[in-house]
């Protein structure tokens, strides 16, 4: 009973922080560009109002359509309860948890290319397109992120792996995360989130036919994916873990905002890759990471 | 499953350090990679194949196979997902196999870790249908409106502008192209008023067309120039036999009659 009183609770954390992200990072680019901007809850606003809306659907759609945005949040919620919170909450982690995290962000993007493939249309399909391979070379980034924090633990379980911080190769670490953290969710120098140019987006091209409830889900998915990310590289680079519970919840929200701090400031000072450039900043994100792993090699782990 | 139970393997052998660790860390990274390959290619299939709108005149008139032909799929599809919601139970035959093969690394016991990412996959299968309904039954009590896909504005599209499987690829047939050498025929519009333009890429099958077929043509020739001694001329096989005997007697004889 406690167990699931203990898990409930750590989804509502989660799926209520969530939409806070992308408000503080649209709050840091308002204030750099001088504007006021819109309110820091303005996601939670506009959840809201999509929830309450009705859909328009492509005559070209299965009910297949209005399922791969519920699969999506549904699997990225799962991966969120993968990820430990320091001392706050430990989690029932088992041996391989983070493989299955890998997994369940990859069945999120599936959902949501395929939703985006159901309608037919040509920008959904190159959205689509450009998320699935760009995602080759994130994925491998991942891989070669989790394998420096098994490498230092000794566990392929991800409470312990982000309870042991990662010493000579944090700062690589951190990097080529961070890399990914902008890659995966789709934010500047890779895709920008607020563009209404078909042809230049990734992840709003994907999204395009979807409106009401679904489009809420596929929002709501996005800000949790972005949190997640957040959190996941923090505490592979700070010894949360290490702190008691009230210290390990004020350095995670400061480390947090931080990040929501460093990717406002990079939609602001920086433009969109050309993306043929994009591989290229991938890769260098993935080297970060192998050049992390191989620190942590020579550093002989824990 | 599987593929589970090899990055588990692979993140062990790295961090069991060693020779074997040098070898782990790659294969793992280019597991992942494959994965996500696997992914573009599962979501290209599902697109290109059964969503969107029909492309041709016959894909409209398509219709669904008979029992006899959906059955065996729907069999192999359960057991899948069987496989996948109660890795536990089909661990005993896994155990079996590697058991048969080295004996020394038998386990008759299923490992934890398996149990818990069953009853996580059988959480995740339940909260995704339970998430599917709701979402649909909202969709439904907040009205649905059905129309055109969103075409930026165009008045006229036709099912041929949906992207197909070659567009879909595209990028990563261009990262990969040094090996997958895909061949490009285009026909630039020319003049003014240009009357006709065309643009074809072709993927051949790159290990098929460069790699087994120059091998198998070679055996070929090979076996071709052998083939000539076999002819049907009784005078020329009992030569054989004697340069055949010539040979072993000198063999023999250079071996010194031992």
């Amino acid at each position: 009973m406690k167990i699931a009183f203990d898990l409930i609770c750590r989804l509502v954390v989660w799926l209520v922080l969530a939409p806070l992200v992308p408000g503080i990072i649209n709050k840091v680019k308002a204030w750099v560009a001088g504007r006021r901007g819109p309110p820091v809850l303005q996601l939670y606003y506009d959840l809201g109002r999509l929830w309450r809306k009705g859909v328009v659907l492509s005559t070209a759609v299965s009910p297949g359509f209005v399922a791969g945005p519920a699969v999506a949040w549904v699997a990225l919620a799962g991966a969120a309860m993968l990820l430990p919170a320091g001392s706050l909450w430990p989690v029932e982690a088992f041996r391989g948890d983070a493989i299955l995290f890998v997994g369940l962000l990859a069945l999120a993007r599936f959902a949501t290319a395929g939703a985006a493939l159901e309608t037919g249309s040509a920008f959904e399909g190159m959205g689509a397109a450009r998320e699935v391979s760009y995602a080759v070379l994130a994925e491998a980034a991942i891989i070669a992120a989790l394998l420096t924090l098994s490498l230092q633990s000794r566990s392929v379980a991800l409470a312990e792996m982000l309870a042991t911080p990662v010493g000579a190769g944090a700062v690589l670490l951190a990097g080529g995360l961070f890399t990914v953290l902008l890659a995966e969710n789709c934010r500047v120098p890779f895709d920008d989130p607020s563009t209404h140019l078909e042809l230049t987006m990734i992840h709003e091209a994907m999204v395009l036919d979807h409106s009401g409830p679904p489009l809420a889900a596929i929002l709501h998915g996005a800000s949790l994916k972005l949190l997640m990310f957040s959190v996941l590289l923090v505490e592979a680079v700070l010894p949360i873990g290490k702190l008691p519970p009230l210290a390990a919840a004020g350095a995670l929200t400061l480390a947090v905002l931080v990040i929501a701090l460093a990717v406002g400031l990079v939609e602001s000072l920086l433009a969109r890759l050309a993306f043929r450039r994009v591989p290229l900043l991938l890769t260098t994100g993935f080297l970060l990471c192998i050049f992390a792993m191989l620190a942590t090699w020579r550093g002989g782990g824990r | 499953m599987s593929e589970w139970l090899v990055f588990l393997g692979l993140f062990d052998a790295v961090g069991a350090g060693g020779l074997s660790a040098w070898a782990a860390g790659p294969a793992a990274m280019l597991l992942g990679v494959t994965g996500a390959l696997a992914l573009a290619c599962f979501v290209k299939v599902c697109g290109v194949v059964f969503f969107g709108t029909a492309r041709t005149e016959a894909a409209q008139r398509a219709h669904e196979c008979g029992p006899l032909m959906r059955g065996p799929m729907l069999v192999l599809a359960a057991v899948c997902i069987a496989i996948g919601l109660a890795p536990v139970l089909f661990w005993p035959a896994v155990a079996h196999a590697v058991a048969a093969w080295q004996p020394g690394w038998a386990m008759t016991a299923s490992p934890a870790p398996l149990a818990a990412l069953g009853a996580c996959q059988v959480a995740l299968a339940f909260g995704a249908t339970l998430g599917a309904i709701l979402l649909w039954r909202r969709v439904r009590r907040n009205g649905v409106a059905r129309a055109v896909t969103w075409d930026g504005g165009y008045a006229t599209p036709t099912p041929r502008m949906q992207y197909t499987a070659g567009s879909f690829a595209e990028i990563i047939t261009g990262w990969f192209d040094w090996i997958l050498r895909p061949q490009r025929h285009s026909e630039r519009p020319q003049g003014i008023f240009p009357a006709h333009a065309s643009h074809r890429e072709h993927t051949p099958e790159t290990v098929l067309e460069y790699v087994v077929e120059p091998a198998g043509e070679a055996v070929m020739t090979v076996a071709a120039t052998v083939r000539r001694l076999q002819h049907g001329r009784l005078q020329f096989y009992i030569l054989y036999l004697v340069i055949g005997m010539a040979g072993l007697a000198a063999l023999v004889m250079a071996g010194g009659g031992r």
